[in-house]
């Protein structure tokens, strides 16, 4: 049997460009490769928004060293065919046509994990991995995301929402009306904490909601959960769900930002012993029964808004009234969270590979639904 | 194709010189190499040229041949105007492009073996008088296997209270002796040399250059019988070291049963239960090393140390008794065996994310892998893994051995396999089967690569005992 040709998709126009470009490289190509199950094709989106198709973009030297800029400049960008499927055509002399049989997307952030890159694929009807275009949609935006929760009865925390036209002088009055310090002011579309701020009066309150408006074109404004553990759920399945170990966050920050997640040497672990990241806590420290409720919230919270493949759920927990509060949901997470994914005995090579076959059998699922509708409605004209 | 191919390629001469060095410029040896390797470009991943100036001679005297060549090959293509000709000269010189490099090697180090001959033996000389002269106490350590081990745990053992000097690493032969000679103060109190064996004689050679006092012999296992033919002289060859040192003076692990009919009564033993009287008991055993008891007598002296496996148990129940005899306290004994540590590759337990791995890629006998496999048994883990590629140097015993290795892995059980795909690969898949192996059984054909990502393989809880590593002249 010929091996599948995966595609990776990463980097592109995000804030999260260049930790995308680490989850491509160390948590999704190697293992595929590892595996020796696939044919693996890196593609690099540039912030500009170029794509590029070549073996070299697999390799984490190019970036690091600085080499990419030159690659990009001398090298022509890639096109894309939807021809029955998914082709990346390399442009030169003689053009390469690359087939694609199904895509991993590795992007964080806008223009990919949004669902962007979701409904390039259901276009080309080719499988992939991860959530839907819908569920992505829904998953990247913080708000919508916390209005499908809440209509399906789990809590979240109070908050308030506002768009990039909303005058500051309101926004700040009705906030201040609504809710109480401290709060979390945060860009709805972006993860990796980027522009999350903690805001205790006015003055800061202001100049974090100008930070995320820079990023995005929405405001998310909520009321910090007092006695706070935070609890994250990684989930994998397409119907029957798999449930990693709960996580919770060991850092010494007030909030678990940019900086403490990915430049402190937090993914390179040995922090805390007894953890692969060395930032957090497997399973979270919590007792068993609150445990039970966390798993249980991440699950109808991923099946309310229609995940499929996986996705890491985050959860707020008032320790003193065991209020469990959903907080977001990321249908990409860095590093596809494999080191918590080894603690419940699947590895990093079984994780991306598990992740193919659901992609793989959510597109037989999806290929049963027919598209097609004889009528006559055409006639009449 | 792709054996002409990648003799076509710039560092085709540097991987040749290189090739020389690992097969320590022994002919036979570096040309079997050079006939069984399908990829020159691909040989040098274990390790790279030690850029010696001999190596470098060497190096530039292959470029400077095949530049000749290339420019003869211009010139007579310029110069025949005749077809058959042309293709005639063109045949013989890239025939002598393929073939010529390898037999200036041959020749060049077949003409200057005489004069190397001549100053190694003025050197051995040297180094013979200074072993002779020396005031201290000469221990010599032989044996197929456990050697290096124990070298280097009598080195930490009686180092603690007395000036000792050892071999370095794992250099074993007559040439690097001799530069350890040469290191020597004078003030040692114990010089330490382990002797190593790669064909019938060796022990006897090392032993008239060393003069040892003390003789040890760690183990009999069928090792480099491509060159020993047969167990029996391999054994032959590691007991010649009883003409050099007093009955009593000589120790041997008598762990293996292959040694036994060797072992002369007034020959001192050790193993794993006793040793020299002691009496080993309350062993235990986890990842952080071993605790036991040895008693003799009234005299109970209580032992820790870092190292895991039951087979160093007798190694180092036999430092225990060299250092008593050499004037060490009882507390000092124990001080000195609680020191003791897993050396690089050698039974060293890692932990790795919420795995352990034991590193023993430096083992190449059968009689390890056994100890290896046992280990693995004794030691808690939810998953467990065996990794190997084989052994080399069986000789004729190598099917039979590798059927052997496949049917004591099945014994052991893992849940998973890897075997480092090889030439004794069908062997060990034939001994697992034979032995109703029921487990996950998985080819890697690079090895390297696997080693260097095995973070992406394993799971918490997982155990993966790693046994030998082929190096670039085997792989």
């Amino acid at each position: 049997m010929s091996k599948l040709t995966i595609g990776v998709f990463f980097g592109s126009r995000s804030a999260e460009h260049d930790v995308s470009i680490i989850t491509a490289i160390s948590s999704v190509i190697k293992p595929l490769k590892l595996s020796g199950r696939y044919n693996i094709l890196p593609i690099y989106i540039t912030k500009q928004g170029d794509w590029f198709c070549d073996e070299r973009l697999g390799d984490v030297g190019i970036y690091s060293s600085g080499n990419i800029e030159a690659f990009v400049t001398k090298t022509k960008p890639a096109a894309v065919l939807i021809n029955n499927g998914l082709t990346i055509v390399k442009l030169g002399v003689k053009n390469k046509y690359l087939k694609i049989d199904a895509a991993f997307p590795a992007t964080h952030g806008t223009y990919g994990e949004d669902g962007s890159l979701m409904g390039l694929f259901e276009m080309a009807n080719i499988p992939y991995v991860g959530c839907n275009l819908a569920s992505s949609v829904l998953a990247m935006d913080k708000v919508l995301s916390k209005q499908i929760a809440q209509s399906c009865g789990i809590k979240t925390p109070a908050y308030c929402a506002f768009d990039a036209q909303t005058e500051l002088p309101k926004i700040i009055n009705e906030v201040e009306h609504k809710l109480t310090y401290p709060l979390f002011v945060k860009p709805p579309h972006l993860g990796s904490s980027i522009a999350i701020s903690r805001v205790t009066n006015t003055t800061e309150l202001k100049h974090a909601i100008e930070l995320a408006l820079h990023y995005d074109n929405k405001v998310l404004i909520e009321q910090a959960v007092t006695n706070l553990i935070e609890v994250t759920v990684p989930i994998m399945g397409n119907h029957e769900l798999k449930f990693a170990n709960t996580e919770e966050p060991a850092s010494s920050s007030e909030f678990f930002d940019f900086k403490t997640k990915y430049m402190q040497g937090g993914k390179k672990g040995g922090k805390t012993p007894g953890n692969a990241q060395g930032y957090s806590h497997i399973p979270a420290r919590i007792d068993p029964e609150l445990e039970r409720g966390c798993l249980e919230v991440a699950g109808r919270v991923y099946k309310a808004l229609g995940c499929s493949g996986m996705a890491r759920i985050d959860l707020l927990i008032d320790k003193l009234t065991k209020e469990i509060y959903f907080n977001e949901v990321n249908p990409l997470p860095g590093s596809l969270y494999a080191h918590n994914w080894r603690t419940v005995g699947v590895s990093g090579v079984d994780l991306v590979c598990q992740l193919v076959d659901l992609a793989v059998e959510n597109h037989k699922n999806q290929a049963q639904l027919s598209t097609a509708f004889s009528s006559n409605f055409l006639k009449q004209f | 194709m792709k054996w002409i191919l990648s003799q076509l390629s710039l560092s085709y001469p540097s991987n040749l010189v290189y090739m020389l060095q690992i097969t320590e410029y022994d002919l036979p040896h570096f040309l079997k190499w050079w006939l069984r390797v399908k990829n020159f470009s691909a040989v040098s991943s274990r390790g790279s040229l030690v850029k010696t100036s001999k190596a470098k001679l060497l190096v530039v005297v292959l470029h400077a041949l095949r530049l000749f060549l290339i420019i003869s090959l211009i010139i007579i293509f310029t110069s025949l105007n005749d077809n058959v000709s042309l293709l005639l000269a063109g045949l013989a010189v890239s025939l002598l492009y393929v073939v010529a490099p390898v037999s200036l090697l041959c020749l060049i180090i077949t003409l200057a073996r005489p004069v190397t001959d001549i100053k190694t033996k003025k050197a051995v000389e040297k180094a013979s008088k200074t072993f002779a002269n020396h005031p201290g106490l000469k221990i010599a350590v032989a044996g197929s296997y456990g050697k290096t081990s124990v070298k280097e745990l009598l080195l930490t053992v009686l180092g603690t209270n007395l000036t000792v000097a050892a071999s370095p690493a794992n250099r074993n032969v007559v040439s690097s002796h001799v530069v350890f000679a040469s290191r020597l103060i004078g003030n040692e109190d114990v010089v330490i040399v382990e002797y190593g064996e790669a064909k019938p004689g060796d022990i006897d050679k090392l032993a008239r250059l060393s003069k040892p006092d003390i003789g040890i012999i760690t183990g009999l296992a069928p090792a480099h019988l491509d060159n020993y033919g047969t167990l029996a002289n391999v054994a032959d060859d590691l007991m010649s070291l009883a003409n050099f040192v007093e009955p009593e003076n000589l120790y041997i692990n008598s762990a293996p049963p292959a040694i036994r009919k060797y072992i002369k009564p007034n020959f001192q033993t050790y193993n794993n239960v006793s040793g020299c009287g002691w009496s080993v008991s309350h062993l235990k055993i986890d990842y952080s090393g071993m605790k036991f008891k040895i008693k003799k007598d009234d005299t109970i002296l209580d032992l820790s140390t870092g190292l895991i496996g039951e087979h160093l148990i007798g190694p180092l129940v036999l430092c225990a008794v060299i250092a008593l005899k050499l004037g060490l306290s009882n507390q000092a004994v124990e001080a000195a065996i609680a020191l003791t540590r897993p050396y690089e590759h050698r039974m060293q337990p890692k932990s790795l994310g919420g795995a352990w791995i034991i590193d023993d890629t430096y083992n190449g006998t059968i009689e390890g892998m056994t100890a290896g496999l046992k280990l693995m048994g004794q030691l808690p883990a939810k998953r467990k893994w065996y990794v190997t590629p084989g052994l080399v140097e069986q000789g004729a015993q190598t099917e039979a051995i590798h059927n052997q290795l496949g049917e004591l892995i099945a014994q052991a059980a893992p849940d998973r396999v890897v075997l480092m795909k090889n030439t004794v690969t069908p062997f060990i898949q034939a001994g697992l089967e034979r032995g109703g192996y029921g487990g996950i059984v998985s080819l890697e054909g690079n090895p390297l690569n696997f080693y260097l990502n095995l973070d992406q393989f394993i799971v918490d809880g997982d155990l993966i005992m790693m046994q030998n590593d082929w190096s670039d002249n085997y792989a």
